[in-house]
Order: structure tokens, then sequence, then C-alpha cells
């Protein structure tokens, strides 16, 4: 195991050096060759600055709303459809069918509704998100054992004890896959909107960077964001392998 | 609930949401919000005057290649590295890794290396269709029962028989699973590159139209884009129901997945 880490590591390692060694040969043209160690320095120069803060603030503030009225839609509309089949029959396709469509493209019909400012943006965040958390969530509750819902009834158990004992111990694991990948994609919808129609934010400063030629800034921006969202992913991935070891336990 | 009910239930599901998407219209008034009928002309009359079919081959002629470039690549790793149990370990969490971060924010680096025009949306669509094939590929390769294989020993089977007749049999069903998610994000990544810098495309006549306010254009779009989306994806269910005895509840997590 500990060799397998070590070669992942070495081959992240060899890449960026020889990423660092062409770049520095400026191999790449004027614009592309920006070496790695450059790129991470003018990053932690722009965050100590604060450059770049009032951009990561605003973009920070707007997948959270994002990610929590997706949450706040999703969720319910999970528990719903589980509980009436009929809704669940009519919805199901709109569902399954809900990524294939490039929904950003809704974003001048959310301009329109919404106005200019961060709500057309945290719009395309929303439902971005939502799709994922109710699939997840309604394949969650589908595949509570129907045994451990009999036993509830069958020890009476009043609802909000068998929503605590058997609902959602059952459900979290499958359910937390829906809330990892909502969050990921409400946060691929604000920064694509952002590049399309902000006027602040970490996905206009690097589409602003970039019609200016302002290399170094755009890609210390670009690292910025690669960063924070491998390690929020991590994390939310740790937190669900945890979640799916218990389930079998 | 029977078949019949079922159908019933999405038919009348469809027409409410036209219903509603018409009731909208009548109230916001078809300037802010162009109804279905409205909307359905503007399409006829787009690809009678062509500038509608215009931008739908240019953008399919950027998501054929890009899906054709995405599976062929996907498959060849996806190959070498189920194939290898220790390099598949080794650069699994590499990949996953750079399958979720926000890829459009890599989008400017692919137009300064390949330009504003076709190549940087083939590139950039390939990017995003990439992934999911590769993944899954090798993770079907790396799963494939051994007795299969045992079998096409046994049966003394040359190593092209047990391509034809093993190997692939057993991984088709997830292979049209990924290409199916691949085909996808592919078309989502070229109109996205299409939307923010382009000279053709849906995408482009979609940011066009917003520019000059012409929302009956931006609907007359986004109704394409619908419809290309949802047609190549029933496609593919089409062909995963008839290669396939994958489950139900399995395909659904591997679109959610």
């Amino acid at each position: 195991m500990s060799r397998i880490l070590l070669l992942r590591i070495a081959i992240v390692a060899i890449a960026i050096a020889i990423w660092e060694g062409l770049a520095r040969a400026h191999a790449f043209g004027p614009t592309l060759s920006v070496p790695p160690t450059v790129m991470f320095a003018t990053m932690i120069a722009a965050l100590l600055d604060g450059r770049l803060l009032p951009d990561v603030g605003r973009t920070a503030a707007e997948i959270a709303l994002a990610y929590g009225i997706a949450l706040l839609i999703g969720l319910p509309l999970g528990v719903i459809l589980w509980r009436s089949r009929v809704l669940a029959t009519a919805i199901e396709p709109y569902l399954l069918a809900y990524y294939v469509i490039p929904l950003f493209a809704f974003y001048p019909l959310f301009i329109k509704i919404f106005g200019a400012g961060i709500a057309p943006i945290v719009a395309i965040g929303v439902i971005n998100g939502i799709g994922a958390i109710t699939m997840n969530v309604l394949v969650g509750l589908r595949e509570i054992p129907r045994v451990q819902l009999a036993l509830a009834r069958s020890l009476m158990l009043r609802p909000a004890q068998t929503l605590v004992h058997v609902v959602i111990p059952a459900t979290v694991p499958q359910a937390f896959v829906g809330l990892r990948l909502g969050f990921i994609y409400s946060l691929i919808g604000v920064i694509a909107a952002e590049f399309i129609l902000a006027t602040a934010g970490v996905g206009y400063r690097i589409a602003f960077a970039y019609n200016n030629f302002e290399s170094k800034i755009m890609f210390a921006t670009i690292l910025l964001v690669l960063i924070v969202s491998i390690a929020c992913n991590q994390v939310l991935i740790s937190i669900e392998r945890r979640l799916a070891l218990y389930r079998r336990a | 609930m029977n078949a019949r009910r079922k159908n019933l239930i999405r038919l009348a599901s469809i027409v409410a949401v036209i219903l509603l998407w018409a009731l909208f219209a009548r109230i916001l008034t078809e300037e802010f919000l162009p109804g279905p009928l409205l909307t359905l002309q503007v399409i006829e009359q787009g690809f009678s005057e062509g500038w509608l079919w215009k931008a739908t081959l240019t953008t399919l002629s950027e998501v054929i290649p890009a899906f054709a470039i995405a599976a062929a690549v996907g498959l060849f790793f996806g190959a070498v590295l189920g194939l290898s149990k220790m390099w598949g370990e080794v650069f699994e969490p590499l990949i996953i890794g750079v399958y979720a971060v926000p890829k459009v924010t890599l989008y400017p680096i692919f137009l300064l290396v390949f330009k504003v025009g076709a190549a940087s949306k083939i590139a950039f669509g390939m990017f995003h269709g990439v992934f999911p094939i590769q993944i899954i590929a090798q993770s079907a390769i790396a799963n494939m029962r051994p007795v299969y294989l045992k079998v096409a020993r046994s049966l003394n089977l040359s190593p092209a028989q047990t391509l034809v007749h093993v190997v692939m049999p057993a991984l088709i069903p997830s292979l049209v699973v990924g290409l199916r998610l691949a085909f996808s994000l592919t078309f989502i990544g070229v109109v996205l590159g299409e939307i923010f810098a382009s000279r053709g495309g849906l995408g482009f006549l979609l940011s066009a139209a917003d520019q000059t306010f012409d929302v009956k254009r931006v609907n007359a779009v986004i109704v394409i884009l619908a419809v290309l989306g949802v047609g190549v994806n029933l496609f593919f269910n089409m062909l995963e129901r008839r290669v396939a005895p994958v489950s139900g509840s399995e395909r659904q997590a591997t679109l959610a997945g």
C-alpha cells in the first residue's frame, strides 16, 4: 500500500517537475509558460495581500447559498417522491434526463427572471445541485430493507422513532453520495455561471485575466480553485467511505 | 403499477410541463417568455432560414469528434489500468480527483493552446467525456469474473476468440453506460465552451441571442439542446436494454455517481 502511495506521489512530482522545466525553457510560448512554482507563489502572494479575497469570499457565499437552497428543495423532493408513487412515476424521467441537458443554457432566462447580480448565478448552482441530491435520496430511501420497516411497525414505533432508528441510518450512506455530488455540482454550476455572466468571483477573475493576458494571476486563480475543489471532494469522499463501512458493519 | 398506467402518467407529466410553460408565458407575456407555440414557430423559421441548422451542425461537428476521441482514449487507458492491478490503484485517485474538478476553470488554457476555433471545443468536450469511460472501463475490466477467462482457457480459445466471445460481451453492458455518460458530458463541455468563447454553434447562438435580448431565439436554442441531449440519451438507454441485463438500480446509481 505504501509503495502505491509513493508511486502516486512520484508520478505527480515528476509531472510537475517536467512542466516546471518546460515552462522555464519557455516551451509553451509567452502566455502559457508559467512554471508551477511561480503559479503557487503568485497564488500565496495574492491571498496574503488580499487581492483575491473579495472574489473568493463572493464565490464561497454564492456556493453556500446555492447548495443550501438545493438542499432545501432537493431533500424534501426526494422524500415526497419516495412517498408518492404517482409523482415518482411522473417526475423520474426528468430526473434521469436531468444532467443530459446543459443546464447553464438557462442562464439568459435566469437573468431575465432574477435580474443581474448574484441571483442568476446562485440559481444555476441550485438547479445543478438538486438533481443529484433528489436522485440519491430517493434511491437511498428505496433501499431501506422492507423487513426493517415491518419490524418498526410491529414494535409500534412512533413515526419519529421510525425516522431516527430505521429510515435515517438505512438511508444516510446513499443519501450522502447525493449530498457530496450536489455540493460538487453546485460549485461547478456557480463557477461556470461566473465565467459567463458575473462581475466578480473567482470564475470572473479567471475569465478577466484570460481576456487581459494576465497569465500569472489567471494560473494562480485556477490553481486555487483546483486545490480547494479537490480538497473538498477528498474530505467528502472520506466521510462517504466511513458511512459506507458503517452500513456494512 | 401496470405499464399502461405508468405510460399514461408520464404522458400527462409531459403535457403538464408544456401547459405550465404556456401558462407562465401567458402570465408574463410572450415578450418576456415566449411560449411553446411561438418557440416552435421560431425553431421552424430557424431551420427554414438556415441559421439554426448551421449552429446545430457546427455543434455536432464538434461533439462527434470529441466524443469519438474521448471514447478511444478512455477505453485505451481504462483497459491498460484495468489490466494492471498496481497501476490501476496508483492512478485511480488521481483520475477521480481530476474528474471532480470544475473543468470550466481550465477552459482558458484550452483556448490558449487550441485557439478560439473548433479545436478548443473538441478538446474541451473530449476532456469532459473521457473520464466516465476510462473509470467505468477500468472497473469493468478489473472486476471481470475470472471464471470467464478460465472457461475460455479450458475451451482452448485463441486470444482473438477470447476477446470477441468472452471479454467483449462481458464488458459491453458497462461500456454502453460509460458511453452514455460520456456523450452527455462531452455535449455539455462543447456547449459551455461555445457559450464562453466561439464563433459558431448552438452555445454561440445562445450567448449572441442573450446579448441582443432575443428571448425567442434563446428559447429555441434551449429546446434544441434539450432535444439533442435527451434524444441521444434515449438512444443509449435503448442500447443498454438490448445489450444488457444491467439492473435498474445499478443504472440509476451510475447515472447519479
